[in-house]
């Protein structure tokens, strides 16, 4: 597990706000903060971990929650998200203006056990199918689809060049592939209409029989492949997926987002949103 | 009485107060299902400065709470279906109530159940324990038997509040369903059967329909409805009790002085029984309009989500209000 920093909850100044996509947004939020209510503190936002979100809300807001965002990268001095305007709420937040302040809770849940962490290392030496031998590496597979792209390739940038695949499907055109050419192993993009990439669908790109490791953040019914397609393949490979819940909180305290798994309730927020696939009932 | 206190910042109001015998250092508490057992947010807030803390509605045994969907936001404000997931009491006493203890606030566990057998079984746990106080919840909507159907009935009401009563001498909040058909009488029968302290309202009963599938949202169909939207029904809920139920006169501490109310009741000679305000609280101004009504405390929940600094705001908020008033 990646022991969580401690959250704040704060207002941060918005740097920019640009298009990115039909309809997704990049949106960059200052890190340094200044106190906006009689308790709060004039800090830094922590440095969040790949797989980590925050809840996010305008100010002002016509909304009454924050929406959960994952991070997308950040730096020293900034914290970029990419928001996908799909209600109120991120309709709110894809319309901000820089200099604008934004509500924010977090960093938020837990994070990618990275492929060279000693976590991963247990795990696939307990797996039911032990690796072969003759390859000491790890295939690692990190996989986005539409906005779920942010979280992994945050992850991916965090990577060593050269270790992973990386796969990203859309719907029509790309985004949030900065950097990822550069890094990857391979890179393999669909397109729903054909317009970048092959034309299709994760499934008709993705063979999981390739690798042992496999990251994946994306629409639920694309998780749902990844994970019987995985679950199925003689290989077995070890499988990730962030997940997405309605919140209300992002503390815990409410139990609004919980996912169903072999271990009973999982509050996606703080237990995750990161879940092995094997423990997921999607 | 002396509400006020003169410090160097300014004139700050001493907002400590006692309810049922236990003494609060100020009128806030956190509602139940929206705090957790309180850990939960104390990276982000000083959670010691809270009066009290209400313990996520507890039963007897572990429930795993509704399938589906369990949250939909509508114009300002919160549906709701958990279905009172909860541990156990039995596991809430181990493992989250020693932690719960030592944050400092008044604890208190709301006792939620099914059948008539498992309030008692549960507040006879709770009695034995170090909680502080309990929280009768006869008023959760989002289950199918229990809850709100003991809180809806002025008999069912008294007979699970009796039964409660008979079991443990832990000053007994009783939480009120907004949902009751005549909610004063409700509160009336809880009153005479020896409930301490009324508390309400919870949440309202709503319902939701996905127009795309033509199908409720929630699984469980209705769900509870919470958030700034109910404040003015919750705080008119307030007022017919402290208007309708005797014993329940408007505390003096906070309210206007005199208290609207208070002129027009005549002195009871009947023990006091304060009453708790919660329904969409979401700034200090919003406390403030519910302890002027006559409320002895408040409680805060959906609009501690948005933002958990609410809470300090709230008391210092009050603090300055009626330092400035006193």
């Amino acid at each position: 597990m990646c022991s969580p920093y401690p959250k704040v909850a704060c207002a941060a100044t918005v740097e920019s706000i640009q298009p990115v996509g039909t309809d997704v947004f990049s949106l960059v939020l200052v890190r340094q903060f200044t106190p906006v209510s009689t308790c709060g503190d004039r800090g830094i936002i922590p440095e969040p971990i790949p797989g980590q979100f925050f809840m996010l809300r305008a100010r002002p807001s016509g909304v009454l929650l924050g929406r959960p965002i994952s991070v997308y990268c950040y730096d020293d001095r900034t914290i970029t998200f990419l928001i996908l305007k799909k209600g109120k709420g991120t309709s709110e937040l894809c319309s901000v203006s820089p200099g604008q302040q934004v509500d924010i809770i977090g960093p938020i849940g837990n994070c990618f056990l990275r492929p060279d962490s000693s976590e991963i290392e247990e795990v696939i030496k307990t797996a039911i199918t032990p690796r072969t031998e003759e390859s000491a590496e790890l295939s690692v597979a990190v996989i986005g689809g539409g906005i779920g792209v942010a979280p992994v390739a945050g992850f991916a940038l965090s990577l060593p060049p050269g270790t992973f695949d990386f796969y990203a499907s859309f719907r029509t055109g790309t985004y949030g592939l900065d950097g990822i050419a550069a890094i990857a192993k391979n890179v393999i993009i669909t397109t729903e209409d054909g317009s970048f990439g092959d034309r299709g669908m994760l499934s008709d790109v993705f063979n999981p029989e390739l690798y042992d490791l496999v990251y994946a953040c994306g629409p639920t019914p694309m998780l749902k492949y990844i994970q019987s397609a995985c679950k199925n393949a003689s290989r077995h490979p070890l499988v990730y997926l962030s997940l997405e819940q309605h919140m209300a909180c992002g503390a815990g305290a409410c139990l609004g987002c919980t996912i169903q798994t072999m271990h009973g309730n999982k509050r996606c927020c703080v237990d995750g949103p990161v879940f092995n696939a094997a423990e997921v009932i999607l | 009485m002396s509400e006020g206190t003169q410090n160097m910042a300014g004139k700050k109001a001493d907002l400590s107060l006692k309810i049922a015998g236990i003494s609060f250092t100020n009128p806030i508490i956190a509602a139940s299902g929206t705090f957790g057992y309180g850990r939960e947010y104390s990276d982000v807030i000083d959670v010691s400065r809270l009066g009290g803390i209400c313990s996520k509605g507890l039963t007897l045994e572990p429930r795993s709470g509704n399938t589906g969907r369990r949250i939909l936001e509508t114009p300002s404000g919160l549906m709701n279906s958990i279905g009172l997931e909860n541990p156990g009491i039995p596991h809430f006493i181990e493992h989250e109530l020693p932690k719960m203890l030592e944050l400092g606030p008044v604890v208190i566990a709301n006792l939620s159940g099914s059948t008539l057998n498992t309030y008692v079984e549960g507040a006879r746990l709770l009695d034995a324990s170090d909680v502080h106080m309990i929280e009768l919840n006869i008023s959760c909507p989002n289950v199918k038997a229990g809850g709100m159907a003991w809180g809806l009935d002025p008999k069912a009401a008294a007979t699970v509040t009796k039964a409660v009563r008979r079991v443990t001498n832990k000053p007994l909040i009783v939480k009120l369903s907004p949902n009751a058909l005549s909610l004063v009488k409700v509160a009336q029968a809880v009153v005479n059967v020896g409930a301490d302290v009324l508390s309400l309202v919870n949440t309202f009963q709503g319902f939701a329909l996905d127009i795309t599938t033509g199908k409720p949202v929630f699984d469980n169909i209705t769900a509870g409805f919470s958030g700034p939207a109910i404040k003015p029904l919750a705080l008119r809920m307030v007022r017919d009790i402290l208007l309708g139920v005797p014993q329940c006169s408007p505390a003096r501490k906070f309210s206007s002085v005199p208290s609207e109310l208070a002129i027009r009741k005549k002195h009871k000679k009947n023990r006091f029984v304060p009453v708790i305000g919660l329904g969409g609280i979401s700034c200090w101004q919003d406390a403030a309009e519910f302890l002027m009504t006559g409320a002895s405390a408040i409680q805060i929940g959906t609009a501690i989500f948005a933002n958990p600094h609410v809470i300090g705001d709230v008391i210092t908020g009050l603090e300055t209000f009626y330092g400035r008033r006193s």
